[in-house]
Parts: structure tokens; sequence; C-alpha cells
């Protein structure tokens, strides 16, 4: 199986042209992070009064900004800040989450305590919640991500929750219970396994939300330092000029949006992936 | 009354179609009861639902065949132009009679809606009709439980509220898909007791589908047994039961504990239905059948009238019968 | 009946709290209920849907904590175990459930779903002594040891019903509790599976607690019947008595009702026969009176009990007969 095991996690995208697409969207955003240094053309820092406000042409893909900083260096070199937000999020949402919503379904009496505060801090809206937090720390990128992930933990617990209370009332379940089996057994075959596909669409929708929230706190001076180049900062520095030089939003936008939507996409293909029904259409036995 | 001619319900593209019921053929006289017997996926729901014009859509559609009320070709009319025609006349009812009916409505309004539908009457005179129809199906206390909720009915008493409601229209025919298998074998007596009275007391055709061959000797006059998509043998009720000809009703018979109560071993049919789509060439029986025979895998066994009335699909009925 | 009692459950109360409009009720699910079940004999446990047939089991494989009662497992107490000698008595009772569709965890290959309880309890010594179990476990439920690696998804509705069964006796248990195991199944596959069942039986000297709403296929199965009416045992003889010479008017009825495969016997209209009872009013007396038609002023008041009734250990909680 491991010889074309490569293969196989690609098949569902090549059935879905769509989910193709969007992993090549998220491809070239990783690689972009990665090799930004290599990739840009100018150095995102470097100003050139002489060239500010300059529209797309051949010299400047995407044209210049305020300063006559380069567009495209600059989008290309915040696709950094988007993965290290994003996952950072995913990571704290599903670290804190999952267990939080698994224990609480499988012992009622700390459910109930968990459950009142995921309650409470439900009642505020994410990025509310993220303003206070940010307002509280200070900004920062970690604190960026701690305050925004703290909203989506919330979500994820309950999501959680809610399904291990329907996995812990599934006949398998029972008859794990019957032949003695502990929680741990319970959680780790029976409870994580099937709650893996639903978690992947959340994670993707987690990471998506990020990117949205992490925008709005730049946009708003309240995210990652505004000397860093990310997408929500070149929105937010931009804004006064929208009429005269469209490009400076269009463009980072037009990233935050294709990455969110490229990784709905992924999700939905990689949680058909892990369907063992799926395996069949697609080609594999066991 | 009713006559079924070489229905077949085909699902999947219309170049590659895949047929989960072919070629079905019966008659349904007035006061009669056909039972159509089969075990699950064999298309007996398919098959009353494309009687009753109800297929789902998209999906399942009748491919080749008429379904004939009176002389009139039902497949080929609208629900709403089979009401005008005076073709509406048909009911049914289903397995589960909880998700067929309104959990928040009073089962009287419920009725109630069913007769203006069909006889165009108001409120209060719908409403003494539910009444006479709750009677009809003897609900006990039909006055008072019109006003009752469906979760305060048992699951008998659901039923019968669902058979109320299927005879709102006066139907000719009512086809009834399974309706005891939810139920308990006390209350089921009673609710095939009450479509018997019914069938006698207005004159009312049933096809009864059920995959009980207890429950068919019970009730049925006539017996269609249906295997993959096709009927396989059909005969009046005891003879089919005192000499089924067709190997698959031998060996439903046969597995069925209660007839042969006592004995070590149950006789088995090895196997399992095939799935729609995978029949090959032959009998659709011949990868089960004890008696199976070469040519019974190459070619389509021939319908024999081994009897009057009594016609069996297979090559080599049991106990003899001559070749064509 | 052979050999000494291996299970023997003693007056088990199981409640439950149920919401209905708004209000908190119990419902009796199981209402002293007690029976005992002898080394390789099947005892069928039938009664009318909601008359606590499952819980009951439940309670007997510990997935329900009763209410008051005693469950004893070859004399040793199974409700007030300790838990490493309740984890062997797990392995020695086990339950089939009755939908094989969710009894089965979509996302585990069949084979680790079969060594389940060895896997739990740490029975194997070896990962080639596990595939060996669990090959000649799938070889005995009549399934193709390759089966193991396959998902629950690519099998027929009988065959997951057999890969419950092989989860069930690896590694080989005592008793089997079986809920209502053939009545998901087709009439075809059911006398497959019923034929299994009883083969296992003999060969490894099962003792079985066999649960169904279908008295046909307790005859098929069991040598004694025990019939369950709203949460209490009502009668318990010998299965061909029960079926022959029904005592009980609740066990009349039900043995009237069985729809026989046989026209000339048609019985349709001859049973006139009250509507089932709700757990949430119970009658006073005997829970049967409302629908009984030989209930006394006495059965209103007064619920009988258990009583010996002819030979054969056959018991039968009547006033009245
Ligand atoms: N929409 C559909 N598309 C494809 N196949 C379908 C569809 N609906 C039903 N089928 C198939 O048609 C066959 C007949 O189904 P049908 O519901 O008529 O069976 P049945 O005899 O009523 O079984 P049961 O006793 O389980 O109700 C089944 O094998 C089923 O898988
Ligand atoms: N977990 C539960 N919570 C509340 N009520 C329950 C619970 N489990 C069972 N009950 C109730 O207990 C009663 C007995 O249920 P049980 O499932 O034991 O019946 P049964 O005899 O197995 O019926 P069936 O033949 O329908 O399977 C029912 O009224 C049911 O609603
Ligand atoms: S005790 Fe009375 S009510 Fe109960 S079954 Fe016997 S006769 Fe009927
Ligand atoms: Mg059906
Ligand atoms: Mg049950």
């Amino acid at each position: 199986m491991s010889t074309n095991s490569a293969t196989l996690w690609l098949r569902p995208f090549i059935a879905r042209p769509i989910a193709l697409a969007g992993l090549g969207v998220l491809l070239a955003t990783v690689l972009a992070a990665a090799f930004a240094p290599w990739l840009a053309p100018y150095d995102p820092y470097a100003i050139d009064p002489l060239i500010r406000l300059t529209p797309p042409n051949v010299t400047h893909w995407f044209g210049t900004d305020q300063f006559g900083r380069d567009t495209l260096s600059r989008t290309i070199q915040s696709a950094r800040m988007a993965l290290l937000i994003g996952s950072g999020v995913v990571v704290f949402a599903l670290a804190t989450g999952v267990p939080a919503g698994v224990l609480s379904a499988l012992f009622p009496r700390l459910g109930h305590l968990l459950m009142r505060m995921v309650d409470v801090l439900m009642a505020f809206p994410t990025l509310l919640l993220a303003l206070g937090l940010i307002v509280i720390l200070g900004p920062s990128v970690a604190n960026v991500i701690l305050a925004i992930g703290l909203g989506y933990m919330t979500t994820t617990t309950r999501i959680v929750y809610g399904l291990t209370l329907r996995l812990r009332a599934e006949t398998y379940v029972e008859a794990s219970r019957s032949m003695g089996a502990g929680t741990v057994w319970l959680i780790s075959r029976h409870i994580l396994p099937n709650l893996v596909s639903p978690l992947l669409v959340q994670a993707s929708f987690v990471f998506a939300f990020a990117q949205l929230g992490a925008a709005s706190l730049d946009f708003l001076g309240l995210g990652a330092p505004p000397e860093i180049p990310s997408w929500g900062n070149m929105l937010a520095e931009s804004r006064t000029f929208i009429t005269r030089a469209p490009w400076l939003l269009i463009f980072p936008g037009m990233m935050i949006v294709a990455t969110a939507f490229s990784l709905n996409l992924v999700g939905d293909a990689l949680r058909d992936r892990l369907d063992p029904r799926f395996r069949q259409v697609f080609g594999e036995k066991g | 009354m009713l006559s079924v001619r070489d229905l077949t319900v085909s699902v999947g593209p219309a170049t590659a179609p895949v047929d989960i019921v072919a070629g079905v053929s019966f008659g349904l006289a007035k006061g009669e009861i056909l039972g159509l017997v089969g075990e699950s996926g064999c298309g007996k729901s398919m098959t009353s639902l494309a009687v009753m014009g109800l297929l789902p859509q998209p999906g399942p559609r009748v491919r080749v065949g008429e379904v004939l009320l009176e002389g009139c070709d039902v497949t080929q009319l609208q629900p709403w132009q089979r009401v005008e025609a005076g073709h509406g006349r048909m009911a049914m009812i289903f397995q589960e009679p909880m998700t067929s009916l309104n959990p928040v409505r009073r089962i009287g309004d419920q009725i109630a809606e069913a007769v203006r539908v069909h006889e165009g009457i108001s409120g209060a005179a719908a409403l003494s009709r539910a009444c006479e129809l709750l009677e009809l199906v003897r609900m006990p206390d039909p006055r008072m439980q019109l006003s009752a909720y469906p979760h305060q009915l048992s699951g008998g008493q659901r039923q019968r509220v669902m058979i109320a409601i299927a005879l709102a229209c006066r139907p000719q025919v009512l086809v009834a898909d399974e309706p005891t298998t939810a139920l308990d074998v006390t209350i089921q007596v009673q609710i095939l007791g009450l479509l018997r009275e019914l069938c006698n007391r207005l004159d009312m055709a049933i096809l009864f589908i059920t995959h009980d061959m207890g429950v068919v000797a019970q009730l049925a006059d006539r017996v269609a047994v249906m295997y993959a998509g096709r009927i396989v043998e059909t005969a009046a009720v005891d003879e089919l039961f005192g000499k089924p000809r067709h190997h698959y009703t031998r060996g439903l018979m046969d597995c069925m504990p209660s007839r042969n109560s006592g004995a070590r071993r149950l006789p088995t049919i090895s196997g399992q239905p095939p799935v729609p789509g995978t029949v090959a060439a032959g009998c659709v029986f011949a990868l089960r059948c004890a008696a199976v025979r070469d040519v019974c895998r190459v070619a389509t066994p021939p319908r024999m009238e081994v009897s009057r009335g009594h016609e069996v699909l297979c090559a080599f009925p049991l106990g003899g019968g001559e070749l064509p | 009946m052979s050999g000494d009692v291996i299970l023997d459950v003693r007056d088990i109360m199981v409640s439950f709290s149920a919401r209905r409009a708004g209000r908190k009720y119990r419902v009796q699910a199981v209402d002293g209920a007690s029976l005992s079940l002898a080394e390789g004999e099947v005892l069928g446990i039938v009664g009318e849907s909601g008359c606590g047939k499952t819980t009951l089991g439940r309670t007997i494989v510990g997935l329900v904590r009763p209410d008051s009662g005693t469950i004893r497992f070859n004399g040793a107490d199974m409700i007030g175990a300790g838990s490493s000698s309740l984890r062997e008595m797990r392995l020695k009772v086990r339950m089939v459930f009755q939908d094989p569709n969710a009894s089965l965890n979509p996302r585990r290959a069949i084979g680790d779903s079969v060594a389940e309880a060895g896997d739990i309890s740490g029975f194997f010594k070896t990962r080639a002594e596990r595939s060996a179990a669990i090959a000649a476990t799938l070889t005995a439920v009549g399934l193709n040891p390759a089966f193991a690696d396959r998902y629950p998804y690519e099998l027929s509705g009988g065959q997951r019903q057999r890969v419950g069964i092989a989860r069930a006796i690896l590694p080989t248990p005592s008793i089997i509790i079986a809920d209502e195991p053939v009545s998901a199944l087709d009439v075809s596959v059911q006398a497959q599976v019923l034929n299994l069942m009883m083969d296992l039986r003999d060969q490894l000297r099962l003792s079985m607690l066999f649960i169904s709403h279908d008295l046909g296929v307790i005859g098929q199965i069991s040598s004694r019947v025990a019939v369950m009416y709203m949460g209490r045992i009502v009668e318990h003889a010998r299965t061909r008595t029960v079926l022959d010479q029904p005592l009980h008017p609740y066990t009349r009825a039900l043995v009237a009702a069985i729809p026989k495969p046989d026209p000339s016997k048609r019985i349709l209209g001859a049973i006139e026969m009250g509507e089932p009872p709700s757990l949430f009013t119970r009658p006073r007396g005997c829970a049967y009176a409302p629908r009984c038609p030989l209930a006394s002023d006495r059965c209103f008041v007064e619920v009988p009990n258990l009583r010996s009734a002819g030979t054969d250990g056959r018991t039968i909680a009547c006033h009245n007969v």
C-alpha cells in the first residue's frame, strides 16, 4: 500500500477538480510562505517614494502602495503570517476543544460545568471576545492566536460534545463497554476515529475564519504589529486609497477569500478520503 | 379492477438502466386481497410506489409497462389529473405511522383535512366524517380521540389513524406497504383483522405487501412471491401454501421456524439475494437454487401456468410441469 | 435442563427517569424479574415491545445498573464485584445486539471488531496469535477469514450479524445474551444465522439468553422460555409446553396471535385484545388485568407472584389459572 498511497490520497481530489484547484491554491500559499524571500521580486519593506501608488504594470505586477512598496512582494510575504495564525488557531482550538468536548460528554458532572462556561463564552461574538482579550493582553502574534483560538475553542467544544454524546450511545460503543472497555479504550478506538472527519471539516472552517478574524484585528490595528506584512495589515493601511488604488485591496482581499475557500474544499475532500465507504469508490480495498 | 402489466422500474442512466422491478404483472379484483411477499430489497416498495404513481423524484422511474385502474393507465397521468379523472381512488398506508403523521396536529384535523381534499366539504362536516372514519377503523372512543396528538396514541392506534386517512378518499384500491411490521403480534392480528373486515365491507381491493409468510397466509386471498424484482410465483393462498411450485417459495416456507418446530436444524436457502444490476442471464434464483440445471444459468425461465391461476417463473417447477 | 445453574438473576428492578409533557416520570422498565440459566441451556425471553427485554439483557452485561436485585455468575456476585474479577466475568458473559448495522464501528476493520474483547483484556500474547484467532473465529461463524481486513459497509446484513456473533465468541465465553439477533434479518438469512447459533451452542457448550419477540424463533432454539410482561416474568416453562399449552392469559394471547403460515388456520378477528399498556400508568395489581379476559377483582389490587404450576419447574404469575 505504501507504494501508491500518495496516489490514493490524491484520488478524491482528482475525482473532484474543484477540490484539486483548492489544493493547488493551498500548496501555492504554503510554497509562497516557505520561499517568500526568493519568490518576492522586491524587498517587501523597501520604500520608494518615487513610485507611490503605481497601478499594476510590467515591473510591479500588483502595483505599489502609498510608500512605493511592491504589493506582490508584500502579498507573498504575508502568507507567512496567514499560515502561522491559521495553524496556531487550529491547533489551539482543537487541542483544547477536543478534550473538553469528549470529557464533558463522557463525564456528565464535568460536562455540566464545562458546558456552562462554554455557554458564557459563546454569548460573546467571536470577534468581540478576541477584541476584548487583545485589549487586555496587548497586541502580539501569540495573543492574536490565543484571542481568536479561544472563540473557536468554544464552538469546537460544543461540536465535539454533541458528536461524542451521540457516539456514546452507539451500539458498538455499548458493545465495547459490555466487554469491559475503559474510558481510554472507548476514546481512542471508537470516539476519536469517528470524530476525525467532522473535525477535519471543523479545522478547515476554523483555519478559514481565523484568516478573517486575524484580518479584522489587523484592520483595527490590534493584530500583528503594523510593520509585519499581513493581508489584514495591507487592507488596513490601504483603506483610505480604496478609490484611488483599488489594487491595494483587491490582491490581499482575494488571497483571504481564496485561502479560506480552498481550505473548505480540501477539508471536504479529505473527509471523503477518510470515510471507509469512499475507499471503494476510489479503488482501495482494506 | 387494477391491472399491472409488465411494470419495469429502473434507476440509473437511460443508457444503462438498472431494473429494480422487472416485468411485474398482476391483477387485483374488487374485494380481493393480494399479498405481495418477498425479502428485503426485492422491490416490493418500488412496485407499490409505482402503482400509486408515487415514485420518489428524481430516481426510480417506470421504464416499461402500465398500471391500469379500470382501464385507464395511471402511469401516464400526473397525480392531480388522476384526481380529476376520478382515478384518485387509490390510497396507501406505510410501515411507520409516526413518520407519516404530523406530530403537532390533532389527528381529527389531519383526518378531516384528507376528507376536505377529497370531498370538498366544510370543516364541521369533515370533522364528523373523520369521526365516522375513526369508528370504521374501530378506534376506541373515536369522539375523544379526535383531539389526541399522534404521540398520545399507541403504535396500533396510529396505524388505525393512517388507515382512516387512507379511507378518506373512499379508495377502490388500498395499497398497504408492511403496515404491521413495526407492531407487536398481538396488535398485528387486530390490524390484519381490521383490513380484512374493511375489504369485505367496503368491497375494496387491497395490495398487501409484507415479508412475513405467516401474515400472508393469514390475510391474503391470492399471493404473489417476489424475488429480485420479479414475481416468481402467483397462486391462490391455499394452493400456494399447500403446493408451492417455485423453489424459492418452497425454500422460504421451509426456513420459517414455526413450520418445522422440533427439527434440529432449519433448512436454509444458501447465499443471499442478488444486488440489483448484478443479475446475469438466466434465472434470477439460479445462484441459490438447489435444483438448478445448466439451462437455468443461461436461459430466462418461462412463465408457466401450472394450474388455473397458478403461475410460476421456473423451467423446472416443483412437482413437475410440462415444458413449453 | 443440563448441568448446574450458571447465571442466577434475582428480583432485578431497573427504572429510568423520563420526561413527558413537561413532567418527570419514573419508568419501571424491569420490575422484579428473576430467572436462572443452566449450563448449556438456551433460555428464551419473549414479550411485547417495551416490556423490558433489552433492558434486562443490558443489565446482565453491566450496561445498566439495576436499582436493586442480584446477578450471580457461577455463584459470584456480578454487581458488586471488584474491577478485576468483573473484567473476567465480562469476558465470560457477552452480548449479541439486534441491529447488525449499528453494532459495528464503521471505521474499524472487521478483524479489529472481532478481536476487541481480547484486545481489551490483553488476551492475545502475540500478533500472530491474534490474527490466527480472528481467522479461526471468522471461519467458525461461516465467514471467509479474508473479511478481517474489510469494513462493515462491504458486508450484507447477515454477514454483519455473523461478525457480531464472532465478536461475542472470542475469547470463548460461557454465556451469550442474544438480543433479537435475527429480527433484522431476512427470513432466508435468519435461518442461516439461527443454525449457526445452534451449532455454536453445541460446539462451544454455550449457555444463551435468547431474547426475541418471535415465538417461532424461540421455539426453534430454546429449551425453556420466560414470558415477560411490563417488566415482570409472568410465565416460565419448557418451550414446548408453553407453545402447546400456554397457561397464563397473556401467553395464551401471544401464542394465539402468531401468524401461522397456514391459510387453513386463520385467526383474524378471532382474537380481541385490548390496547398495550403504558409504562407511565402502571396498574396497581396485575399489570395484565386491564386486558385480561379472566381478570377478577383481586387482579386489580394484588400483584400475582410467580408460583410453581405443575411439573417441569413451570412457574406462572396469575391469580386465576
Ligand atoms: N433511489 C434509488 N436508487 C437506486 N436504487 C434504489 C433506489 N431506491 C431503492 N433502490 C433499490 O431498489 C431495490 C428495491 O427496493 P424496495 O424498497 O422496493 O425493496 P423492498 O422489497 O420494499 O424491501 P424492504 O422489505 O426492505 O422494504 C433495493 O435493492 C434498493 O436498493
Ligand atoms: N436509557 C433509557 N432511558 C429511558 N427509558 C428507557 C431507556 N432504555 C429503555 N427505556 C424504557 O424502558 C422500557 C423497556 O425498554 P426495552 O428496550 O427494554 O424494551 P424491549 O422489551 O427490549 O422492547 P423491544 O422489543 O421494542 O426492543 C421502554 O419503555 C423504554 O422506553
Ligand atoms: S392475575 Fe388476573 S389479570 Fe393477571 S393475568 Fe391472571 S387473571 Fe389475568
Ligand atoms: Mg419496502
Ligand atoms: Mg429490545
